[in-house]
């Protein structure tokens, strides 16, 4: 809940809304009531006055959609909990009511999205599964899988069993015999193992169902075999082609198994056997040939699909490994109890990159055979699996050395700091860092890192003035540098040097350094410039979060806010009320920031971002504002009715204009959330227009619903071209600009060079070859997505050379086209030598290594692929695809 | 002049038919297959294309969803928002393959994509397009000028 973002904290017995105001609290105490008497109504009028009041506390939100809920108003509760996407509570609202209204896409995504909001809990894999049994039984069986190792899973609970029954009959009627199975067994494994009761009735149902697809598949079977049994003589003719086969005989073999399917080419055991020695003689498409039609004809014999599923895994070097534990899987169906074929199929399936079946089989082995031969291997494959393992945190990797800082010069740089760190304030240790500094110093005199060090430490010592020479010869070398420039504005004020001091504090400021933006606040409070202040606290808030001063930032704010309320209040003169009036407005206009902040302060926001103005552009000003000008057309020929239809559409319930007030708020709430006070509607120079016309076109209601006349249409016009001209290429070019990186040969570099820096690296010998298209590449994504992408494919690449020995690795830049939308795909091509065998699967399923997985995440993220592919001149080819933006591109669709 | 407006909802039809009655017969057709289908049986003088379908339902959804969802990592649910998104190039080129040569206007804001709009003029000409905000006028006006 977000009462903590806006209001003060509740203490101990203390209701969430004693934080209210007085009004909000008593319009909300009514609602609660009105609720418990059914008076629903007259609760979502109060609910929505709060929502009104105070927009960032979403209980209001919750209670009132769960009021239109029980109302039947679905479509009006569905558009109250989007008012708050990134609540847990309301986007788990949402989610139920996307399920119970059978809208199972939707309901999806939004319970994954509980996934990342509530990651403590995995209750919601279980609802997930069931949306996405929908439209994908098999992903649902995952999740459900997925589900049942986790801690905190419930087998047995009622809920749990049903949507394991309502997967596994959906999987079951898409004819995926083996999954529906597997799903059924395991969660009759887990309820055992975890020594749970489930419900008498729901467990009986599981075991009915299970029972059910096994005389199903049995009778499916037994109805489409079409073998015909061998003869006596046939008999015995196959046992001497198998006796000549155990000594050697292969092609005797063969050719006596060719003479009896001569005679009845529907002998089911002599294909089977005829497979055996294809293999033997080295044509093993022929030996899958041979089995497969064994299984064609017999059905329901286990031994055939687990002798495909045998060849498969032994001949194909795991590019089949699905298959094959599939063809497992059939064999499984007619004899499920065969312990081995589960162990086998866990294996392929491991390999495969099906983790969460992989994980059902290696259970199912050690039910039914928990002391077998492979029990502590599928043990210690489950335990590697049960191990949590956090993803590698998502940060900027640290800088590496300079290149112009030689190895000696960077060790004796970082041993001074850490003796200064742990020098305390202890002079002599505080020497101690400086003779070891003194190395740094020595050779890499411009390392402005070793300057700015020597200046702390000066400073430590007392000895201002050399530290204020040092901070300000800093800054010859690199004149960019906010601490710094901190630093020295915080000694000259110190030696009473004010305006050189605020002249550093600006400079900090500018280069959005949230320590200088808070001594400026500090200063201005003390001298009463409160507007000053306060723009100085927004540009604070703008550009931090957390930091050791942001709670005396926002001890500050508060202070300001009080001076200001102070003055209010204290004004009783109507002369001081004619100059604090304005000064009220000019400080609402002033105050907080546009949207390019936000995007500035939290470029991860882009998305949501992109989201709203692409819905302003497509929901409230495509079919809608397009219309006033032909609106206005009728006016001047005095035909009122258009004008009267348009006004219907504008400002009904869920018309264009409450559309687009509640997209303006989405995105002030988005701001909040990010810790970014936005001023859309004064600050914003594409917002703010649409903001002032949306509000004009508002004000026309009553005229538009009555005809109006000449001056009306002239009106309309001028709102159009501010809606759908200004308006319309201000969002198009907000949305174009974000988020642009230009692919080059310097990026790729970079990349590399990062990569070496590192320890398993650093001495290789592998070379990197770059290749790029005659033109500019430019792709819309975060550099650091980029880098990582980039760096976790090149590292691969160079430890596998590294490891085989094969000295060189490339990335290949090439474009691939649509031919039917057109739009183009960068396909970015890391190429090596080495011979290691890795398949698309493999790189998908993301078990090769948790840097890849990290990558093979960002791409999708990123809306884009990766697959292994032949590279002429190497022996393989990583190629990730990723959307090629044309410079000044849209974005969105339409 | 008689023209089929493509598009899952009703918006277009509705508001072309109350802006611009005279001079214009405006038929609806919800989906790909359907426009296909009247296509066939019916003779129009230009199609007025939407771009995104994503109120359609999946069935009528033309495109092939795994080869879509190989570009997306294997990810079902990518794949179908890119079919919606990008549906008007997809009926458009169903059209042209069944052997339509009626002139088509994009409802489409490709101003920022030249060289992916000359594509498409390379490969499925006669075709136009026209940003979200346009309005009725231009519309018509637009419609002329394709047909000539």
């Amino acid at each position: 809940m977000a009462v903590g973002l806006l209001l003060p904290a509740v203490g101990w017995g203390q209701a969430p809304w004693d934080a209210l105001d007085p009004v909000p609290r008593r319009l909300y105490q009514e609602g609660r009531r009105l609720e418990g008497e059914g008076a629903l109504e007259g609760a979502a009028l109060r609910y929505r006055k709060v929502v009104d009041l105070e927009p960032g506390w979403t209980q209001a939100l919750l209670d009132l959609g769960r009021v239109m809920e029980r109302m039947g108003r679905l479509k009006a509760a569905e558009e109250v909990y989007g008012r708050a996407p990134y609540d847990a509570d309301a986007v788990e609202a949402l989610a139920w009511l996307m399920l119970r209204t059978e809208r199972p896409e939707r309901a999806a995504r939004l319970f994954r999205q509980m996934r990342d909001l509530r990651p403590e809990t995995s209750e919601f894999l279980v609802p997930e599964a069931r949306a996405v049994a929908a439209f994908d039984a098999s992903g649902a069986a995952d999740i459900l899988l997925r589900y049942l190792e986790r801690p905190g899973a419930m087998p047995g609970a009622g809920p749990v069993v049903e949507a394991f029954a309502e997967v596994a009959r959906r999987l079951y009627r898409e004819q995926a015999m083996v999954e529906a199975t597997v799903l059924l067994d395991r969660l009759v494994d887990a309820i055992t193992e975890r020594n749970q009761d489930a419900p008498d009735e729901a467990l009986a149902a599981v075991e009915a169902l299970r029972e059910r697809f096994a005389v199903e598949e049995e009778a499916r079977a037994l109805a489409s075999a079409a073998g015909v049994p061998l003869i006596p003589q046939q008999r015995a003719e196959l046992a001497r082609a198998r006796e000549a086969f155990a000594a050697g005989a292969v092609e005797q073999a063969e050719r006596m198994l060719r003479v009896i399917l001569v005679a009845n080419e529907r002998a089911d055991e002599a294909w089977a056997a005829l497979s055996d020695v294809l293999e033997a003689r080295g044509d093993v498409a022929g030996a899958e040939r041979a089995i497969r039609t064994a299984e064609e004809l017999a059905p329901s014999v286990a031994a055939y699909p687990a002798r495909l599923g045998d060849l498969l895994a032994k001949h194909y070097g795991g590019r089949h490994d699905a298959e094959s534990a599939e063809a497992y899987g059939r064999a499984l169906l007619r004899q499920g109890a065969s312990s081995v074929l589960w162990y086998r199929r866990g294996r392929l399936l491991q390999r495969a990159g099906q983790p969460e079946r992989a994980i059902a089989s290696f259970r199912r082995y050690l039910a039914l055979e928990p002391q077998g031969p492979y029990a502590e291997r599928a043990r210690h494959v489950l335990d590697g699996w049960e191990r949590e393992r956090p993803d590698p945190p998502e940060v900027a990797r640290a800088p590496g050395r300079p290149a112009s800082v030689p190895e000696a010069a960077w060790f004796a740089h970082h041993v001074a700091e850490v003796r200064y760190r742990r020098a305390d304030g202890d002079p002599d240790a505080l020497r101690g860092a400086l003779e070891e500094l003194a190395v740094a110093r020595e050779l890499a005199p411009a390392f402005a890192r070793s300057v700015n060090l020597e200046a702390a430490i000066r400073r430590a010592l007392g000895e201002d003035d050399a530290a204020r020479a040092l901070y300000a010869h800093s800054l010859t070398l690199d004149p960019d540098q906010p601490g710094v420039l901190v630093s020295l504005a915080s000694l000259e004020r110190r030696a009473g040097e004010v305006a050189s001091a605020d002249a550093h504090l600006v400079h900090a400021a500018r280069l959005g350094s949230a320590d200088a933006l808070l001594h400026l606040a500090r200063q201005d409070v003390e001298a009463w410039r409160l507007l000053a202040a306060r723009e100085h606290l927004e540009a604070y808030f703008a550009s931090t979060t957390s930091g050791v001063s942001y709670e005396e930032a926002v001890t500050l704010r508060a202070q300001v806010d009080r001076r200001v309320r102070g003055l209010v209040v204290g004004a009783t003169g109507t002369g001081l009320l004619a100059i604090l009036l304005p000064l009220g407005a000019r400080w609402r206009q002033r105050s907080g920031a546009p949207l390019e902040a936000l995007l500035r302060a939290s470029p991860i926001a882009w998305r949501e971002v992109a989201r709203v103005a692409s819905a302003i552009r497509h929901e409230v000003l495509k079919h809608n504002t397009t219309v006033l000008p032909s609106v206005a057309d009728a006016l001047e020929v005095r035909d009122p009715d258009p004008a009267r239809w348009a006004a219907e559409k504008l400002f009904a319930p869920h018309g264009a204009v409450r559309r687009f007030r509640s997209y303006i708020d989405e995105l002030v709430h988005l701001g909040q959330l990010h810790g970014v006070r936005l001023n859309l509607r004064y600050q914003d120079p594409v917002l703010g227009p649409l903001i002032a016309a949306m509000d004009r076109l508002a004000g026309l209601e009553a005229e538009l619903r009555t005809g109006g006349g000449r001056r009306l249409a002239a009106e309309l016009r001028d709102i159009s071209h501010a809606l759908n001209e200004t308006g319309y290429h201000g969002l198009g070019q907000l949305l174009r600009r974000v988020c642009l990186l230009e692919l080059g040969e310097a990026l790729i570099r970079d990349v590399w060079e990062a990569v070496r820096q590192e320890a398993a690296l650093r001495e290789t010998a592998v070379d990197l070859e770059v290749t790029l298209p005659g033109e500019p590449i430019w792709l819309r994504i975060f550099r650091g997505d980029l880098h990582d992408i980039l760096a976790n494919l090149l590292r691969n690449a160079a430890e596998a050379s590294q490891e085989s020995g094969t000295d060189r690795i490339g990335v290949r830049v090439a474009l691939d086209e649509d031919a039917i939308t057109g739009l183009e795909r960068v396909a970015i091509r890391v190429v090596d030598q080495a011979p290691r065998r890795i398949s698309t699967s493999m790189i998908r399923g993301r078990y090769i290594g948790r840097g890849l997985g990290l990558a093979v995440d960002l791409i999708s993220r990123n809306g884009g692929s990766v697959h292994v592919e032949d590279e002429v001149g190497w022996s393989k080819a990583i190629v990730v695809r990723l959307p090629r933006v044309e410079q000044g591109a849209e974005e969105e669709e339409g | 002049m008689r023209v089929l407006v493509v598009e899952d909802g009703l918006e277009y039809s509705e508001l072309l038919g109350r802006f611009l009655p005279d001079g214009f017969e405006w038929e609806r057709a919800g989906s790909g297959p359907v426009a296909l289908e009247r296509l066939a049986a019916e003779s129009f003088d230009a199609i007025f294309l939407d771009m995104r379908f994503d109120r359609a339902p999946e069935g009528e959804l033309l495109g092939d969803l795994e080869e879509v969802a190989d570009r997306f990592n294997g990810d079902p649910v990518q794949a179908r928002r890119f079919l919606e998104d990008h549906q008007g190039n997809y009926v458009l080129a169903a059209l042209r393959e069944a052997g339509r040569r009626e002139p088509v206007l994009l409802s489409y804001d490709f101003d920022g994509e030249p060289r992916r709009w000359a594509r498409i003029v390379e490969r499925y000409a006669p075709v136009d397009y026209l940003p979200d905000n346009a309005n009725p006028t231009d519309i018509a006006r637009r419609l002329r000028r394709l047909v000539g």
